[in-house]
């Protein structure tokens, strides 16, 4: 075998190696773990039934979906949902940096940077029918109804029964019975 | 189905209830294994499509979150069904989103298109279910179950209903065996009570009626047979001893008329006689029996049997009555005059099978005959010989029958009297005819024939007294006066019955102008002896008739006054 013709195959080999490395990577890049999330915040809706007093019954009013805190979306939110409706209304997207001002959402995102004021926010929205949603280690068992955390890169969530019980909202045991359960409604399971 | 034909009674009807029972049976049961078999199939169908709605339903969440491994755990869930056999969710893209279980190529199928698909083939059960939620499509589940515990159930479900089946049809078999005595028992016992009274012919016997159903009204028709049957039993008994009477009388009588009757079988060409066959064949009864067809054709007399032969012939190809006469050859070669009278009987398509007859000796009736035509022969001849003499006598003769038509005239009279043509001409008319025949061939003069009137009269009165009359008839013929001395006299036949007259007359008219020409000679003379004894007397002068041997006879008046 001629050290030319070596050559070519050592080469190959190379270019081999770097593709099987980098076509993954490129995939992968197509859904970002916010993508995900922001995909899933309308599919937890589809599970859950506001009460009646609620404006989501409303046809003429936008589902209001906050984030309140620093936005770790960028602009994925408004690029979904300005198609994307959710419980077949238009989606009016809000940014809240007073939790006072949270009283009129329908979904609100509680962003990482909240953690401090999450007490406050949650006193806000506790006894709401507001669909309070995290992503911060712990929000759960602090009162957030749905929290997100990550399996093995897969983003999973968590929801407080209690929590939820408390708010008025109904969740269909679907959901339920796909996450995990933080401070059930009976006691501890 | 001929054998059912043999079967008695009892067996018949066991068999008729247990067809039908059985028919029903088969039919219902068929019928209700089939809907039940098809409901089982539908059960598990319906079955299998609620748990794949059911672990749809729980897979909404996963698919909806991308979840593969929360539906492989629900998947897993499934393994406690035994028939499941594999589980996949698709994902709504159609792709294979998890599975459970293990299925080989050849089962598996791909998505439908409308994702819905219940279907059986061969032992499995393919199931596919959209999974929906709030109209959401989220994708599509698959389930692959075995229908071994369904084919279990079904062959199960079969044991029983043919246990069933077997188990009813046992049960019809006893009730049947028990209830078909309500109807066979009676009829049986009545066909008992025939083979009795066709083994030992005893029509005294009778059956009791057990009831008032249709089987009640045989036993009372079957009794009032009986009744009658004993009856016609008795009268054909009667009639039977009558007839053998007869048939002996009859054989008597056409022995005692030197008859012999015959049998003769077509088929076989046999002959069975009886009667007098001694007198007729000369043979002995034992003897004439091997005579068969072919030995009858033998013993007729050859000049005969070609016609007695065709006849035969004839008659058998029309099935009609068989009459001959023809000699027929005796034991010692003599010939008798036979008459055979026959009859031949037709089976149903009108051939004939059979022939019964009569030959009779007819040989001395056969002798009378020729004597007979010898007789005839002689009065022939006589009858010319008389013709002969009475057309060559001068006088009339004649015979009338009661109503005064001429049997016979002879030549004369048909000549001077009839004015007929012949002798026949008159035979069957009366005088009348020829009388009215003359007159009327001379219109112009009555005269011409006023012969007749009085020969009628005459006629009558000799029929009326029965006794013979001579008479003058008189009266113009042809124009010229014809007067005829008549006798006139009644016939007789052998029994003394007057069958007509006989009558002859002569010709008397020459005789009766010389009478009558005497006559007025005579009358002539008397006038003339008148005269001449007016004057004899009336004369002065004495006048006598004196004979020499008397003297003195007589003298007139004149005379007597002078002596």
């Amino acid at each position: 075998m001629s050290s030319e013709k070596l050559f070519s195959y050592q080469k190959f080999a190379w270019l081999f190696l770097l593709l099987s490395f980098l076509v993954p990577q490129l995939v992968c890049a197509q859904y970002t773990e916010y993508d995900v999330k922001a995909v899933y915040l309308e599919k937890f809706t589809r599970f859950i039934d506001w009460p009646g007093e609620s404006t989501v019954s409303d046809t003429s009013k936008p589902f209001i979906l906050g984030v309140v805190g620093r936005n770790p979306f960028g602009p994925i939110l408004e690029n979904i949902y300005s198609s994307q409706k959710i419980k077949n209304k238009e989606v009016k997207i809000i940014h809240i940096s007073n939790p006072n001002k949270i009283s009129g959402c329908h979904l609100l995102f509680v962003s990482k940077s909240e953690k401090n004021k999450l007490t406050k926010i949650l006193s806000q929205t506790k006894n709401k029918p507001i669909l309070t949603i995290g992503d911060t280690k712990g929000f759960a068992d602090r009162g957030v109804l749905i929290n997100f955390y990550l399996s093995y890169d897969k983003t999973r969530f968590k929801i407080n029964e209690t929590a939820v019980r408390e708010s008025g909202l109904y969740m269909s045991h679907l959901l339920f019975n796909l996450a995990k359960i933080v401070n059930p409604a009976g006691g501890k399971k | 189905m001929n054998f059912i034909k043999n079967l008695t009674i009892r067996n018949k009807l066991i068999f008729i209830i247990l067809t039908v029972i059985i028919l029903t049976l088969g039919v219902g049961f068929t019928i209700i294994i089939i809907n039940n078999i098809i409901s089982f199939k539908e059960e598990l169908a319906n079955a299998s499509v609620m748990q794949a709605n059911v672990i749809g339903e729980y897979c909404i969440t996963p698919l909806a979150f991308q979840d593969d491994e929360g539906a492989q755990k629900v998947l897993a869930k499934l393994q406690n069904i035994p028939s499941l056999l594999y589980s996949r969710i698709y994902n709504d893209n159609g792709e294979e989103f998890a599975s459970f279980g293990v299925i080989d190529e050849d089962g598996d199928r791909p998505l439908p298109g409308n994702w819905t698909l219940t279907e059986f083939a061969g032992n499995r059960l393919h199931v596919f279910q959209p999974i929906e939620y709030h109209d959401q499509r989220y994708g599509a589940i698959y389930l692959l179950v075995s229908t071994e515990l369904l084919d279990q159930r079904i062959k199960n479900y079969l044991f029983t209903m043919l246990l069933l089946l077997i188990g009813l049809m046992l049960l019809s078999y006893f009730i049947a065996r028990k209830l078909q005595d309500i109807i066979s028992r009676p009829i049986l016992e009545l066909a008992g009570v025939t083979g009795k009274i066709s083994k030992e012919g005893d029509y005294s016997v009778r059956v009791e009626k057990k009831g008032e159903d249709e089987i009640g009204s045989l036993y009372d028709g079957f009794n009032n047979m009986l009744e009658q049957i004993s009856k016609r039993e008795m009268e054909r008994d009667k009639a039977e001893k009558a007839l053998i009477e007869i048939k002996e009388q009859y054989r008597m009588l056409a022995e005692q008329a030197g008859q012999m009757m015959y049998d003769y079988n077509i088929g076989t060409d046999k002959i069975a006689w009886s009667g007098d066959i001694r007198t007729i064949t000369g043979c002995t009864p034992g003897e004439f029996q091997k005579v068969d067809i072919s030995e009858w054709e033998k013993l007729i007399h050859s000049d005969d049997r070609k016609a007695a032969l065709t006849l035969l012939d004839e008659a058998m190809k029309k099935c009609s009555n068989y009459h001959v006469e023809y000699r027929f050859k005796q034991k010692d070669g003599m010939y008798l005059y036979v008459e055979d009278n026959g009859l031949f009987l037709a089976d149903e398509k009108g051939n004939a099978y059979q022939m019964l007859g009569i030959m009779k000796d007819i040989t001395e009736r056969k002798q009378a005959e020729d004597e007979l035509r010898k007789s005839e022969n002689q009065y022939k001849y006589l009858y010319r010989m008389v013709r002969l003499m009475c057309d060559n006598l001068p006088d009339l003769i004649w015979t009338k029958d009661l109503e005064n038509r001429f049997i016979f005239t002879n030549k004369a009279c048909c000549e001077q009297l009839l004015n007929a043509k012949d002798t026949d001409e008159p035979i069957g008319k009366t005088d009348m005819y020829f009388a009215n025949r003359e007159k009327e061939s001379h219109p112009e003069n009555p005269d011409y024939h006023t012969f007749g009137a009085k020969c009628t009269g005459s006629d009558l009165a000799v029929l009326k007294s029965k006794k013979p009359k001579r008479t003058d008839e008189f009266g113009n013929v042809k124009g010229e006066f014809l007067y005829l001395d008549v006798y006139k006299a009644p016939f007789f036949d052998k029994k003394g019955c007057m069958i007509g007259t006989v009558g002859c007359a002569k010709d008397i008219t020459k005789e009766k102008h010389l009478e009558e020409e005497h006559k007025q000679a005579k009358e002539k003379l008397r006038k003339s002896e008148i005269k001449y004894k007016t004057l004899y007397d009336s004369s002065m002068d004495a006048i006598m008739i004196l004979t020499m041997e008397q003297g003195y006879i007589s003298g007139n008046s004149a005379s007597v006054k002078m002596f």
